[in-house]
This record gives structure tokens, sequence and C-alpha cells, in this order.
């Protein structure tokens, strides 16, 4: 994900190709599960875009 | 005991023995460099989610997912009797057990049944040290971007 790409999805779930780019995001994470079971095995995965310094409880 | 079943096709196919493998993940070298690992979930009918990018977590006990994803993979989310300590308080959490594997590009090993923690909060999903860590030495590389698993020398 390139630093452009982090900034307009950030906090969103995000679908990254191969080549690491998003080519899919939703606040919504099963919105995402669902775009990704329409795309090959392997070919893509889900991530939560983060912002840096996160803690997460 | 190991909890898994090694499994090298693209169909998930489990062997009869169990074993585990060694991994190494590289993960993204731009901020905020998290260690990350691949797993993928399994539904209660054995339907598997496309793979996620998780999030290594020496500090938790268990795998930690949103509860979104849990009731997705219909599984059984039972209140915990007693709130769950985290870094900024206690928080009510739920209990469930459910199948992932850990793996990518056909080498994968799968877990069954596997006791994870369920919380309100949209998280990341966060693999804590149960199971991964009884299983494998987990050495975060951080000056490479890189987590490697090495399965446990049977005692």
């Amino acid at each position: 994900m390139s630093g452009t790409e982090k900034d307009t999805h950030l906090g969103k779930w995000v679908l990254l190709d191969k080549k690491n780019k998003v080519i899919y995001s939703n606040k919504h994470l099963i919105k995402v599960v669902k775009k990704g079971k329409e795309y090959p095995k392997d070919e893509v995965i889900i991530e939560k875009n983060v912002p840096q310094h996160s803690c997460f409880f | 005991m190991f909890h898994s079943t090694a499994v090298s096709s693209n169909d998930l196919i489990q062997m009869s023995h169990s074993h585990l493998l060694r991994f190494t993940f590289v993960y993204g070298d731009k901020p905020p460099q998290i260690p990350l690992v691949p797993l993928r979930f399994f539904d209660t009918v054995n339907n598997p989610t496309p793979k996620f990018n998780d999030i290594l977590d020496s500090g938790a006990d268990e795998i930690t997912i949103p509860r979104e994803l849990a009731e997705y993979l219909d599984y059984k989310i039972i209140p915990r009797k007693e709130k769950i300590n985290t870094a900024g308080g206690e928080m009510n959490a739920f209990v469930t057990n459910g199948d992932f594997s850990i793996g990518r590009g056909g080498r994968e090993v799968r877990y069954h049944s596997i006791e994870m923690c369920v919380v309100d909060h949209d998280i990341p999903v966060l693999i804590g040290i149960k199971p991964l860590f009884d299983d494998y030495s987990i050495s975060i590389q951080a000056y490479e971007n890189k987590v490697v698993l090495t399965p446990r020398q049977k005692k």
C-alpha cells in the first residue's frame, strides 16, 4: 500500500491484490470479506488499515 | 499436543497426520510496520474466508476477533463471566471456538476448534499466545520486516 493509499483508506478494512494495492475498501469488515470471495483463492488478502501508533484496546 | 493438520493443496485437503511447517512472512515496509501473519478462517460448514493479514500480539492470551467476523462465520458466541483486562482497562468480551489456517501459497497449517476471544470493537484480528506461540518459536525481525515461525522441538 502506498502512503497516499494508506491515507485514503485509513481506519477501513481493505482488500489488497498480490502487489499490495488496494482494490476495495469499506468500514464494514463483512463487505470486504464478501468482495474478497469474488476473487480466486490467494489472489487477495484482507487487512485493517490502522493508523500509526495504534493501540487496539 | 499439536492442534494442527498440515495441508499442501489448493483445496486444503487434510492429511492424515499432523505436523507444523516453518514459515517466513514479510510484511510492509511502510509505517506502521506492524508484524503480520496470513490467516484464513473457516465457518461452521467449512467455507473459507479470504486470507487476512493479522497482527501478532504476544501481549494477548489468545486470538481476538471482532464480533462482526464471529457472527459472519456463524460461530457460537458466549459472554465471558468476567471482563477482560486490557491496556485501556476492563472491557466486556465473549468467547467462541473456530477453525483457521495459517500460511499461504498452498502451504497452510490448519487448526481446529480453537478458543478465541470476541470483542464488540472493530479491531484488527490479533494473534495472541494460544495456539501459535505455543507451537512455534516466533521471531519478529523488524529490521527486515519479517516474521519467522519455527516449529517447536518436541521434548
